[in-house]
Parts: structure tokens; sequence; C-alpha cells
């Protein structure tokens, strides 16, 4: 069920409704049941791979907690880390592996094929996989305490709204929010829905707007070269913006309604990138979060040197890269961006000493234009490798860009994209940032509330109006269904 | 907080969501049954019921004329034409489901003819069985109700946004919308097209195989219809060599086809063999004029059944 489908807003006020009307000790039960629903709805056989994991790392938790010695809590610990990255080895990692292995058995033996297993990505498994080992390290490291109610655990594993693509909640924050004694809280819920609301708009106006451009150039590489391909990239980048955002607010609006909070995954100028060490602190923060606590700081215990701290960057961005998935490309991307972090954490203070010492030290608006300029444009040479169908193509891309040649649209890209949608989709990302703007990092639903009646009126007429004019079908999954 | 404040708050919150959809949705429905009645060949079907039906796939959607046939058979109830493609509307448990839903009850005996052909009781090798109940307009929980506010939600039959798309695939200068869900193919394909067409016909025919799951879910519609009413097969006319290909691919349809009119006592009338009688669009679509001079000598043949019958 698509957060952008006309079922899910019929699911989710009949969730609500029963939610608000069932006795306060019941709700988790509801909300289990529900959620599973929710799963059972897009493949009714993977729900067991969810329950399995949920029994595995309850029984885990519970008996590292209970465990005398420091070596039975480290097997239990160890059994739920390899039951988990199992399974995602299983069904995201093992037919690229496998593949990967041929290749390299075909040059001893030409006749050699792969092993391949004809699964389906279970829809979210990166996401709850990720969610559950943090709790038994948690568990494990003492962070967190286990979770005695199965049901309410159960819930923690596979609460709908941020089931199939996050936010990776860590068990202190979510499980302490499941006694569910909320009552109808008319603020609460408005600002759900005013985060649902925008999530619509920024899925359907704008992200899959743009992907019609983005798709028409990446489907055909060899077709297009330098400003178009930087333009296709720019896009990209506000399209898996406002694709990825937009759920993370429909998700947080949702769970809003249900009187649960849930964490911010991105900060909402996000995409000015000035800095890659700024970027990365608010780009899908749950899940930089998670590899900065369960990979960097595992990898640098106090005494380490600087050289160090960069590789263990670099393998940690390595890592979150091949979390999006089973490609050279995504390896790539994640390397690239970890040398680009680890290289601005080195080189930042020199550079900006030299270049305080020309007359462009930090805050000067030519400084921020060079910034801007030099680290946006890295960033979208890197995301040609995410969006990329291979390594190939994407360096073929990156050869094409051209910087150095007149800024001027392919001529036969007008014939095939209509025009009046990318200057829809364009009209539209400049009221985004705009709005984004005005907000100065507030939340909208705080925003909203502190403004006269009217302004939240137009605010919903403007969004609403959009989506039902302007918004494309719903048909697209969100790009993040896919890791 | 007394006990009275949620309440309130509920109550305040129904009455403001109901204000802004009133002021959001009536606006909205408006202009997109505007901008799709005329041009979107699905959506006019999903309106309202009816009494009469015809069913069957693109052959029945532009071959039969729901207007010609109740004028000739003298019905006074609504009659629609609730075929539409072949990709969508095979006979099978979720077509079956969605016509039990569009029937509504009438003062006269209700006539359902269901167009039955070779194509619409295949199974297409590669795709999943009951593969078109992926298809949207089932999930429509609303398929009788004008303006279908939820069609256009679902934008259904839409690659872009709704104000933008005014050009969906069957507003070309081939169609014409008429009253009761026909769709009217104007003139004959260019010879070009035809060549094309010939190479898809081939193209398709080889991924067709029969399929005794769709007979079955045609049994049970039949069923289930000559228990409400009069139920009539038709095999719609094809050129020849639509009908060769439909003979290699199903060699003994028209004998099952016979086997399930005796078993259900409804006549099938074959017009398969009758091309020369009238004027064709392409090679298995009638035109409007073959249409209209197909559906008289349909109705004059029900007309003749009816009468015997009495």
């Amino acid at each position: 069920m698509l957060f952008t489908s006309l079922d899910y807003y019929l699911f989710l006020p009949i969730v609500a409704l029963v939610f608000f009307l069932t006795p306060v000790r019941f709700r988790w039960a509801w909300l289990l049941v529900a959620s599973y629903y929710f799963y059972m709805d897009w493949n009714p056989w993977y729900i067991w791979l969810i329950v399995g994991s949920t029994l595995i790392d309850y029984t885990a938790a519970l008996q590292i907690e209970s465990a005398g010695s420091r070596q039975r809590k480290k097997t239990w610990l160890w059994l739920s880390i390899v039951a988990n990255l199992g399974l995602l080895f299983t069904f995201k990692y093992f037919n690229f592996l496998s593949g990967e292995a041929a290749k390299v058995a075909r040059l001893f033996q030409p006749a050699f094929e792969a092993y391949h297993l004809d699964i389906l990505l279970p829809v979210g498994i990166s996401f709850y996989t990720f969610q559950t080992m943090a709790y038994t390290i948690d568990v494990y490291k003492g962070f967190a305490k286990a979770e005695r109610h199965l049901g309410r655990y159960a819930l923690y594993v596979s609460f709908f709204p941020q089931l199939v693509a996050g936010p990776i909640e860590r068990s202190r924050d979510l499980l302490s929010q499941f006694h569910f004694n909320y009552q109808f809280d008319y603020q609460r819920i408005v600002g759900g829905l005013q985060l649902i609301l925008w999530g619509l708009f920024k899925k359907l106006v704008i992200a899959d707007r743009l992907a019609l451009f983005v798709d028409e150039v990446y489907g055909h590489p060899t077709q297009y070269e330098g400003f178009t391909i930087w333009l296709a990239s720019v896009f990209f980048l506000f399209q898996i913006f406002c694709d990825f955002s937009a759920y993370t607010d429909i998700a947080i609006g949702s769970a809003r309604i249900l009187g649960v909070r849930l964490s911010q995954n991105f900060e909402n100028r996000v995409y000015v990138i000035t800095s890659f060490n700024k970027f990365w602190r608010g780009w899908h923060i749950t899940l930089t979060n998670w590899f900065r606590d369960y990979v960097f700081f595992q990898l640098t215990p106090m005494g380490r040197g600087m050289a160090w701290i960069l590789v263990a960057t670099v393998i940690s961005f390595t890592l979150n890269g091949i979390w999006h998935g089973a490609e050279w490309t995504f390896l790539i991307w994640g390397g690239l961006n970890g040398l680009f972090v680890a290289l601005e954490s080195l080189l930042s203070k020199p550079v900006d000493r030299g270049l305080s010492k020309i007359g462009l030290p930090k805050g000067r608006p030519l400084r921020w234009l060079i910034d801007f300029a030099f680290f946006f444009n890295l960033a979208i040479i890197s995301i040609i490798f995410f969006r990329a169908v291979d390594v190939q193509t994407a360096f073929a891309l990156i050869s094409q860009l051209r910087f150095w040649e007149p800024i001027q649209l392919h001529f036969s890209i007008v014939d095939v994209i209509d025009v009046r949608e990318v200057a829809i989709g364009i009209g539209a990302l400049l009221l985004m940032d705009g709005f984004h703007y005005l907000l100065r990092g507030q939340r909208i639903d705080v925003f909203l509330s502190q403004q006269a009646w009217w302004v939240r009126w137009a605010y919903y007429l403007i969004l609403l109006h959009a989506v039902l004019y302007f918004g494309m079908p719903s048909n697209q999954e969100f790009i993040y269904f896919d890791f | 907080m007394s006990w009275f404040d949620p309440y309130k708050a509920v109550l305040t919150f129904l009455l403001k969501s109901l204000v802004l959809g009133m002021i959001v949705l009536p606006p909205y429905a408006q202009v997109s049954h505007n901008q799709v009645k005329n041009v979107d060949c699905f959506y006019p079907k999903l309106t309202h019921s009816a009494e009469h039906l015809i069913l069957g796939i693109s052959r029945a959607a532009t071959g039969i004329a729901p207007e010609v046939l109740k004028a000739e058979l003298g019905l006074k109830g609504r009659m629609l034409n609730f075929a539409f493609v072949g990709a969508v509307t095979p006979y099978g448990v979720d077509y079956h489901q969605l016509v039990r839903r569009k029937i509504s009850k009438g003062k006269e005996t209700p006539v359902f003819i269901l167009s039955v052909n070779p194509d619409n009781l295949s199974q297409n090798r590669y795709k999943a069985l009951w593969s078109e109940g992926a298809h949207p307009i089932y999930d429509l929980f609303l398929v009788n109700i004008n303006p279908n506010v939820e069609y256009f939600l679902r934008k259904i039959r839409r690659k872009k946004s709704t104000i933008l798309d005014n050009d969906p695939p069957e507003k070309n200068e081939s169609f014409r919308f008429f009253e009761g869900g026909w769709m009217g193919l104007k003139d004959r394909k260019g010879a070009e097209s035809l060549e094309d067409e010939a190479a898809e016909i081939d193209r398709i025919s080889t991924k067709k195989i029969p399929s005794p799951e769709r007979i079955q879910a045609l049994s049970e519609l039949i069923n289930a219809l000559s228990k409400r009413g009069t139920v009539v097969l038709v095999r719609m006319p094809v050129t020849s060599k639509v009908r060769r290909k439909e003979t290699q691919i199903f060699p003994g349809f028209n004998q099952e086809m016979l086997q399930l009119a005796e078993q259900y006592k409804v006549p099938f009338l074959d017009y398969s063999e009758r091309a020369e009688a009238y004027s064709f669009f392409d090679a298995n679509h009638l035109n409007v004029e073959g249409a209209i001079a197909f559906t008289h000598d349909l109705a004059q043949d029900i007309k003749t059944i009816l009468r015997s019958d009495h």
C-alpha cells in the first residue's frame, strides 16, 4: 500500500478511528494487526520474515540481559547479528555476489553459470533489519533495556508508518512511546495531516514530475551530453530528496496522528550543499547516525590517529553506499562521499585560512557561492553513480558532462518531455524552497501553528489543489522502497 | 481537561475537514468530469449501473451499439456497453465481481450480451493467471456514481497531471464516444497500420493458450446471469486472417461455446465468418457503420430467439 495511494487514505483514518476507540491497553494489538495488514497487502508471505526477525531479536535481547557471562551475552548478540545480516545477504546481496563470483570463475572456466536465487527483495528489509540489530546491540551495550512485552516489541519492528522506508528508530526512542495513553489531540492530528499534505505535494507534484526528465536522460545516456546531463542529475538530487523526505513526512505525520513521534530524517534545505560534513548531518539522518554509532565509533576507539579516522570515515560511508543496494554504483557513490567527507575534514582548515588571506573568509556571499558551486557539483558527480544503471554508464555520463561547454539543452529533449511539466516541476521546486526558507529549521506544524488562520487555510488550499490538479498518477513507488 | 474537550475537538476537526472537502472536491470533480467524459473510454462505463449489459473486450466495446440494440429490442431500462479491452476484461473472477456490482434491478427481464472469442478466453503464457486483477479499475470502491470522484482521484487512465493531460490515448481522430459506453471507431486504418497490425496479430497469437480457468469463469458468469435474465453468447465478426489465427490458437472454441450454451440453455450466435457483411476499422474491430449494421443483425437474431422461446 503506497503512501500516495487512495487506499492508504482510507486505511489510515480507519486505523486512527479504531485506535482511539480501543481501550489503551489493547491499542498495541490493534496497531500490530494494522501494521501486519499494511505489509501483507504488498506480499503476504514475506510477513514471516518480519515475524522471524522479531522472534529472534526479542529472544536474543532477553537472553543478553539475563546472561551471567560476557561470553554468553556475546554469543546471543552474534546470533542476532548473523540472523539479520543473513536475511539481508540472502535476499539482497546473494545474487549480486554470485554473479560477480561467476564473472571471476568464467576467467578460468568460460561455461561457468552463476547460481541465481529467484526471489523478490522484501520491501523494507534493510530498514527493519538495521532497526532490530541496533536494538540488540543497544541491549548488549546496556544503552537500552530488553522489551519484555512480545507484542510491543513486534510493533517496534513493524510499526506501519516507518516499516518500509524508515526512519530507522532506536528502541529507547520508539518503544517508550508505545504505552499509547493518548487522547484525541486536535493540534497533534492537524499537525500530522499538515506533514502528510506537504509530503504528498513533494512526492506527487515535484519528485514524480522531475522523474520524467531524469528517466529520459538516464534511460538514453548516449543521446544526451553536457548541460542536459548536468540538469538531469540536479533534478535527480531534488527528485530523491523530494521522494524520500516526502515518504518521511507522511510517515512522521501518520505516526503523529497515532500519538507517536518519529525522528527527523532530513533537514529542510539540505540540498543547498556548501559542505559535505554538513550535508551528511542533514541527509537520511537516521541511517547516517546508525553507521556513525555502530560502524564508525566501533572502528575508531580512543587513541587512534587522524589517518585511521579518515579511513574509518571512508569505510563507514562505503558500507552506507552498499546498504542502498547490491551494485558497484552504490559502493562507489558511498565511497566517494566518504572520501569527500574525509578530505573536507582534513583540508577545510588550511583551505579556509588560505581563502581568508585572499579576502574570502567564511560568511562572505562570494565565499558562500564558491563553496556552493564546488560542493554542489561534487555532489552532482557522485549522485550520477547513485542513479546510473551501471558503472560504465556512470563514467560515460560524467565524461559527457563538459562543464566548459555553453549552457544549452539538447535539442531533442523538448520533443520527448513536455516542457510544461518541467516548468511546473521547477515552479513547485521554487515554492518548496521558498517555504523551507520561511520555516528556518522549524517543523511545518510548529510553524503553521504560529500563523494566522488564513495562512493555514491558504496552505491547505494551495497544496490540496496542487496535489489534485498537478499531482502525477500515484502508482510510482518511492525510490527508497527498493533499498 | 473536561470530558467534553475531546468530543469538542473531534467535532471541530470533522467540521473543518468537511468544509475543506466541500471547497476542494466538487470543483475538482467538475473539472475532471468535463475533461474526461468525451475522451476517456473507460470513465463513462464506471458512472452508472444498468439493467442490461454488454460484456467482453474491445471487439464488443467498439462493435455493439447499446442504444441501437435497446431500441430494436424495445427495452426501456438503461443498457450499458461494459466491455473494456483484452488486458482488462477477459473473463475471470475479477471481471465477474465487477459485473455483479454494475447490475441494477429494474422492471424488465435483463438482457446480457456476452461477447466470447478465443482472445478473452485464453491466457497469456508469460503472465500470471488473473493478471488483469492488478488493473486499477478493480481497486474502485465506487463504480456507479456520477461524477466518479474516486476514478479521478486514482487517476486511472492518466499518465500526467489532470489539467495538463489533454491528450489521453483515446483522444485522436479515430474515436467517437456514444451513449451507453459504446466506443465508435471511424473509417479504417491506413495500409501501413494494417501491415503493423498483421505483425502484431502474429506476435500476440504466439503468446496465447486456451484457458480452462477462464472458460470455467465464463461458465460461472453465465450461470449467475442466466438466473437473472436472458443471456446471449456472441462471437463477433472478425477478418478471415484473425479467424484463421484464432482457430490455430483455440481449435475447439466453438464446440466449447456450444457445450456451455447447451448446459445453460442460452443461445450462441457465431458471426465470426461473416466479415464480408460489415465494415471494419482494423482486422478485429468494426467501425461505426459496421457496428451499427452488426447490432441491427444481432438484435434481429435475438428477437427471433426470444419469440421462439415464448
